[in-house]
């Protein structure tokens, strides 16, 4: 007979894949919280609560750090003088913020953090076109990182459907619903095949 | 300080206590312990006095309140305080909204009334209260009064290893971490107790809403384990039945017994209803209410289920700067009701 508590769904559910070590320190600590209230020992959960409040902050600082880190490879490469270099570090930088938006989603870092992402995409996505190189996104279409690859067909679905839809319908089979890469793909398999095709001139 | 109360309130006060000794050791309340702990205040009773004695800020905090109504902005007194107003001027009703038990309001003795409210607030954020565990009444989520799930450990869901569905969850789960650390827990303090009552509250309500988490996560993934269901299966009623508002459909699908619809009536108690073309935004000025409000547009969803369809749709999508919702929001009724359709599919959830 073993003594070992059973796990709880969310620790299961959490620890299924890759997670942020500081937020799984948060569950340990709501778990000894909540053992602690069990008990009605107050001294406890405040002496927890202390430790939540810092975990909170390394959280956070956390996600500030991931923000800046993605806000700098984007900004750096727009300083690039060179318009052909230029082009080079923003396409890094797509990449680059690609990863990061995702394992901060996969984190838990919270949909404000994705969405900063996705702005910034949107800023390279900019950049690429006045600079006459948005179709180089598609290097990333062959890319072997599902998200890096899922995000250039999105990105790229406007100027060339046709090349991108069976890439989208493969990561869609593959990314489960509300994934980082998941969402977007969905949304741009609904868009291309319901909404562009009844408007051909609305291309990029 | 002495405090004086008369025999019938004590009584009553004694009563509430739901303590059938003369002795009680409460929350923050002690009554005739004998013993005088920090950040407690203790009633003595005597047939001829009560003393009421603290020791601590916190208990001189209570005591302030109790004997002045200080609520010195915290709202755990504040929410007191208004409980203690409504009973004053004799709204019982209002009173009976925050959750106090009727014995409360009897109690005429003012302080010692307050110091009750105290009690039986905290006391209902107390997973040991037999009668009333769950939320303190008054709680600014609005979830004041909602009874604190009895804790059903997991090993119902050892069998529920399917990879698919735990990395769905895994967003869902995570998405209530957050909100669950969202209390502004840096604010605990070393020296003031009187704040550390309402951290502690504060923390209670986190543990609990650990506690619930875990019920919904469970009873969604038992949900989806169970899937995927008809359209028909989901609906509260296989009528097309529509309504002038949200509150409308559901005060009919609330009133149990009523013909119309069925509430939930595949995911059981405890969902949220959801709306396949979303209600808010463009979409309230755009389509009618008999389109939105309606038993073909809105189904009952688990709680984790509907946060998860949420989060997606709170998503930036592209570059067009505009989350998915927003970006929905300008296609046509057929096409929105097709993407949620299509969602509840990719989720696993309808055929």
């Amino acid at each position: 007979m073993s003594d070992q508590t059973p796990k709880s769904t969310i620790r299961q559910l959490l620890e299924s894949g890759p997670t942020d070590p500081v937020l799984m320190e948060k569950l340990t600590l709501l778990e000894e919280l909540r053992a602690a209230h069990m008990k009605g020992d107050q001294k406890t959960m405040l002496e927890i609560g202390k430790k939540l409040a810092a975990n909170e902050k390394a959280f956070e600082t956390a996600k500030k750090q991931r923000r800046t880190a993605i806000a700098k490879s984007v900004a750096d490469a727009k300083a690039v003088a060179d318009p052909d270099a230029r082009a080079e570090a923003l396409l890094s930088a797509f990449a680059f913020c690609v990863r990061e938006t995702c394992a901060a989603e996969r984190g838990g870092q919270g949909k404000d953090t994705y969405n900063f992402g996705i702005r910034q995409l949107r800023t390279v996505g900019d950049e690429l076109r006045a600079l006459g190189h948005f179709a180089a996104l598609a290097q990333f279409l062959d890319s072997p990182d599902i998200d890096v690859r899922g995000f250039a067909a999105v990105w790229l679905r406007n100027i060339m459907p046709d090349r991108v839809l069976p890439i989208l319908k493969e990561v869609n089979k593959i990314e489960s619903f509300g994934s980082p890469v998941g969402t977007q793909v969905f949304t741009a398999i609904f868009e291309l095949e319901n909404t562009q095709r009844k408007e051909p001139d609305a291309k990029n | 300080m002495p405090d004086r109360a008369d025999t019938a309130a004590r009584k009553k006060f004694v009563l509430w206590s739901k303590s059938d000794k003369d002795t009680r050791e409460g929350t923050v309340l002690d009554i005739d312990t004998g013993v005088l702990r920090r950040g407690h205040v203790l009633v003595l009773r005597s047939p001829q006095a009560e003393l009421t004695l603290g020791l601590g800020a916190a208990s001189a905090a209570l005591m302030e309140f109790a004997q002045k109504g200080e609520t010195r902005d915290n709202s755990l007194f504040e929410a007191c305080d208004k409980a203690d107003q409504a009973i004053a001027r004799g709204d019982f009703e209002t009173a009976r909204k925050f959750g106090v038990p009727d014995v409360i309001s009897t109690i005429e003795n003012p302080a010692l009334r307050r110091l009750a409210l105290v009690e039986c607030f905290l006391a209902k954020a107390s997973p040991d209260d037999p009668l009333h565990p769950g939320y303190p009444a008054g709680a600014p989520d609005g979830r004041g009064g909602q009874y604190m799930p009895k804790d059903k450990s997991a090993d119902t869901v050892q069998e529920l290893r399917r990879l698919k569905a735990l990395r769905e969850f895994r967003a869902a789960a995570q998405a209530a971490m957050v909100v669950l650390v969202a209390a502004p827990l840096e604010v605990i303090p070393g020296v003031d107790v009187a704040v550390d009552v309402e951290t502690a509250l504060r923390l209670g309500r986190i543990a609990i809403e650990l506690g619930n988490d875990e019920k919904e996560i469970s009873e969604a993934m038992d949900f989806v384990k169970n899937g995927p269901y008809s359209l028909d299966e989901l609906r509260v009623s296989q009528d097309n039945v529509s309504f002038p508002s949200f509150d409308d459909f559901k005060k009919i699908s609330d009133d149990d017994g009523d013909a119309i619809v069925r509430r939930y009536p595949i995911t059981g108690s405890g969902n949220d209803y959801h709306h396949i073309v979303e209600q808010g935004g463009d979409n309230s000025n755009n389509f009618t209410p008999e389109q939105l409000q309606s038993t073909k547009n809105i189904i009952p969803l688990p709680g984790p289920i509907h946060d998860l369809v949420s989060a997606h749709y709170s998503s930036e999508y592209d570059a067009s700067g505009k989350t998915v919702r927003d970006w929905l929001s300008g296609q046509s009724f057929d096409q929105q009701y097709q993407y949620g359709m299509e969602t509840l599919h990719k989720l696993g959830i309808v055929k």
